[in-house]
């Protein structure tokens, strides 16, 4: 099994506070990996350093083997890291399906001088991803008249759009409702289905992370609380204590039990 | 031009605009509305190119005009003391207004906002000052003493497109209408291609989102440049049509006045709308032209003009229009299914 | 070299009192203020019309500079600012909208009350001895007024609950208007304080130059160059830029020639701006639209 995503002894400090404290893990091919913890705990950073948004304070980072450290994050988006964030981010003057042609078109690889129109290749992965996330319909919708769900998943196809190898979902299905957190999870098991995905998911939703993922790692201001299994996870003390409590530990025992797990290839 | 896309529309409308107003001369307007329709038409060419920074990619820059004047003042310099034609000029002239968007985008590249706004009128309004300090003598006649830039009287001169020898006498208004025609139709078919294409959404994810666009692999300051850039190009070549047709060219264009009405041409047309320009313009010239009793008043009209488009109908005059447009067709297509 | 440090020190007070106006309004509402300069013509037109026409002695022109600055925030203020506060795009409309109103009111200036120039009609004789130069009483009292003004303004912030009020609003209006603060209010007070400032540097400035329609245009752009530089919004960085561009900028005339003065601010202002994008004291975010 080779190594997605490597992160060797990453910091990154704003000032005298270090929101990302000499963390180090890595994601295997192919795998699931959620991330969790309480608020502040420096999720988002650890994405926005991985992704290139920001420059990390000390620390290497390696995508499938290649050293990402110091690359800009276009450069990492060609290199085929794709990821979402937690407040929506579409291209609110166009529409869904000029979205993703835009993000195909600039996010498969570099493009030194772009042309003057789309190419075919961008209006296959456009039209694909569409079907794979199930827009297909409101291809001619600007994306400012879309549902809370629909952006979420509108987002989701930019990032698929781009042909990466490993995606990075920042919170996916926050503020979604039950049926739509579900939809989410069959959205992604499709996509890891068809497309054998790597995918890094941050979310504080635990069933949501229990149904896809296949190993947690948990932070805690800035540092690895825990790294194994969901099951393992709702067992640590560290854990239980700092962010799940003994009730949300329940709570989850209760969500698994009435849950199909699907076994991951 | 067989499709129906959006882009082939565009297309479609703008060769109907450009080949009904070069029918217009054929009716026998005066030489007064030609020039007055040609000096709109050329203002209505800066403005496609503006739009194109600040409206479609975002970028909050009011310079633009020193764009326009790099390009107008490349053609009289060069006519003045080198006798060039600006028929000669104009591409050098559109390389200098390339040059200093250059310049500018360059110096706002790190720059987002209020920053951005300073550093770009500051450009302008230094520009300005240079020019109308501008009193040492550099050429002296018998008569009298003339500044290297003209100073704040400008300069004249300089030559101008000779269409009174290619058309015929008379004839010069017409030809210097149709040649403000041609710039229009060229800036509105560079930004109709641009908006339909890979750079002109790349533009408006700048201005939509910057993270996800860095993230989906667009590299902002490139786009920030190209953008620049390639809308100097065609406002300095504007400058120079404006300076071979005008026949004079002198640091007004730079003034408040000249950048508030622009200014009212992009926010009443529809800032980020294609169309936009050519429908602020059309505007704008018929107030302008039902003014003339409230001439000392005209900047505050405009001004009164912008605020209330702004606050009522921020998507101006296209915006509206587009949604007026997109509800029957979303009628017919519910009708369809 | 004692007359450039004078120079400065006199010019650096004045850019000070008129860079601080626009700082508040851009810290507190986050809000460019492109009708400072009218704010400033306003002020300086007061005062003539007071001190002048009306004949009334001559430090009523400061307190009719006031009154004329905070009155046309006011007006900006109801008309503009509460209209599109907390709309889409409101950075880049308040740019564009106050632009606008400044044009409105020199027109306004230009044609009721004419375009012909004058001086303010109060000046204070008589100079005092500093080293090997001298600098006149107007000169010295120009920047006490100034500075007091500038220090004025900060000691307002930190000390009183409308200062309170202020910050809370620049820091996080929402909170502030669950917390009961009515934002309104504190939008049009800082308007009107801001007005006033420069309505009284408006009168100052124009002891040295006559008052005419256009007389805030080149305040306007040393206020927005001092501004930006020391970092939007921030009002000790304005005050510190403002005498760090006065004394680039006299040395700069002293040197190359007086129309080169605000070239190299530009220069300045660009080169600023290279290192660090938000100013030497930057403080808020700012978006593209």
């Amino acid at each position: 099994m080779s190594v997605a995503l490597d992160i060797v002894n990453l910091t990154k400090r704003y000032g005298a506070m270090a929101a990302v404290k000499d963390l180090s893990f890595q994601v295997r091919q192919d795998e699931i990996l959620g991330i969790a913890g309480p608020n502040g705990a420096g999720k988002t950073t650890l994405f926005d350093v991985i992704s290139g948004l920001a420059a990390p304070s000390e620390g290497r980072i390696a995508l499938f083997g290649e050293d990402i450290t110091a690359c800009r994050a276009d450069e990492i988006c060609h290199l085929g890291l794709a990821r979402t964030f937690q407040l929506n981010a579409v291209f609110d003057s166009m529409t869904v399906e000029e979205n993703l042609l835009t993000t195909a078109y600039f996010g498969r690889h570099h493009r030194s001088f772009p042309g003057l129109r789309f190419d075919r290749q961008s209006r296959i992965d456009c039209d694909e991803t569409l079907e794979l996330v199930g827009l297909a319909d409101l291809r001619r919708r600007p994306a400012l008249e879309l549902t809370v769900l629909q952006r979420k998943m509108l987002m989701l196809a930019g990032a698929l759009a781009t042909s990466p190898r490993i995606l990075m979902l920042d919170e996916p299905v926050g503020g979604l409702t039950h049926d739509e957190i579900g939809h989410c999870a069959n959205v992604l098991r499709r996509v890891r289905q068809e497309r054998g995905m790597t995918i890094v998911l941050i979310e504080h939703v635990m069933s949501f992370v229990t149904a896809l993922a296949d190993r947690v790692l948990v932070l805690h201001h800035g540092a690895k609380l825990y790294e194994g299994s969901v099951d393992g996870m709702t067992r640590s003390e560290e854990v239980v204590s700092a962010y799940l409590g003994a009730s949300g530990v329940r709570a989850l025992k209760q969500e698994t039990e009435g849950q199909d797990h699907v076994a991951t290839a | 031009m067989l499709g129906n896309t959006p882009q082939e529309r565009d297309y479609r409308l703008l060769a109907v605009l450009v080949l009904g107003l070069g029918l217009i001369p054929i009716f026998g307007p005066s030489n007064y509305l030609l020039g007055q329709a040609a000096l709109y038409l050329i203002w209505a060419a800066v403005v496609t190119q503006w739009n194109l920074v600040l409206g479609v990619a975002g970028i909050m820059s009011i310079g633009h005009l020193a764009l326009f004047a790099a390009g107008g003042y490349t053609v009289a310099l060069l006519g003045l003391y080198f006798g060039l034609s600006p028929w000669v000029s104009m591409p050098i002239a559109a390389l200098a207004g390339f040059a200093v968007a250059l310049l500018m985008g360059l110096a706002t590249l790190r720059l987002r906002g209020a920053y951005t706004v300073v550093v770009t009128l500051a450009i302008a309004m230094v520009m300005y000052q240079l020019i109308v300090t501008d009193v040492e003598c550099f050429r002296k006649t018998a008569t009298a003493c003339y500044s290297l830039t003209g100073g704040a009287r400008g300069l004249t001169r300089f030559g101008d497109f000779g269409f009174a020898g290619l058309l015929g006498n008379g004839m010069a208004q017409t030809g210097n209408y149709l040649l403000a025609i041609a710039l229009l139709g060229l800036c509105m078919l560079a930004a109709i291609t641009i908006a339909h294409s890979p750079y002109g959404r790349a533009f408006q994810a700048l201005r939509d989102s910057e993270p996800a666009s860095q993230a989906r692999g667009i590299r902002v300051e490139k786009f920030q440049l190209i953008v620049f850039a390639a809308s100097g190009l065609l406002t300095g070549l504007a400058g120079a049509v404006y300076a071979g047709t005008q026949r004079t060219f002198g640091p007004q264009v730079l003034e408040f006045p000249t950048l508030l009405f622009l200014l009212s041409i992009m926010i009443v047309g529809g800032r980020g709308h294609v169309w936009g320009p050519v429908l602020g313009t059309l505007c704008l010239a018929l107030v302008k032209e039902s003014l003339t009793s409230f001439a000392q008043w005209q900047n505050s009209i405009y001004a009164v003009l912008l605020i209330v488009i702004l606050i009522i109908a921020p998507e101006g005059l296209a915006g509206a229009l587009s949604r007026l447009v997109a509800r029957p067709r979303a009628v017919k297509k519910e009708a369809a299914a | 070299m004692t007359e450039i440090l004078v120079t400065a020190l006199a010019l650096g007070s004045l850019y000070a009192s008129s860079a601080v106006a626009l700082a508040l309004i851009w810290g507190t509402i986050g809000m460019l203020n492109l009708a400072h300069g009218a704010f400033i013509t306003a002020g300086a037109y007061a005062s003539l019309m007071v001190v002048r026409d009306l004949g009334f002695p001559w430090w009523t022109g400061l307190l009719a500079g006031a009154a004329g600055g905070a009155a046309v925030g006011a007006i900006v203020h109801f008309l503009l600012v509460a209209r599109i506060f907390g709309r889409p795009n409101f950075e880049i409309n308040i740019i564009i909208v106050t632009m606008a109103a400044s044009t409105i009111i020199v027109d306004f200036i230009n044609n009721v009350i004419g375009p012909a120039t004058a001086r303010q009609p109060f000046s204070i004789e008589g100079r005092i001895a500093i080293g090997d130069t001298s600098i006149g009483w107007q000169t010295l009292t120009m920047a006490v007024i100034c500075l007091g003004m500038a220090v004025g303004l900060t000691l307002l912030l930190k000390h009183t609950s409308l200062g309170r009020g202020i910050n809370a609003v620049a820091q996080e209006p929402t909170a502030a208007r669950l917390n009961g603060l009515s934002v309104g209010n504190v939008v049009l007070r800082v308007m009107m304080i801001s007005g006033a400032v420069a309505g009284v540097s408006g009168v100052l400035i124009t002891h040295s130059t006559a008052v005419y329609p256009t007389v805030g245009q080149d305040p306007l752009l040393k206020s927005l160059i001092v501004c930006v530089i020391g970092g939007l919004g921030s009002i000790p960085g304005a005050i510190s830029a403002a005498f760090l561009l006065a004394l680039l900028e006299t040395v700069a005339q002293f040197e190359l020639g007086t129309k080169w003065g605000n070239p190299v601010l530009l220069i300045a202002v660009v080169a600023v701006l290279v290192l660090r994008p938000n100013g030497l004291f930057g403080a808020r975010e700012i978006t593209r639209n």
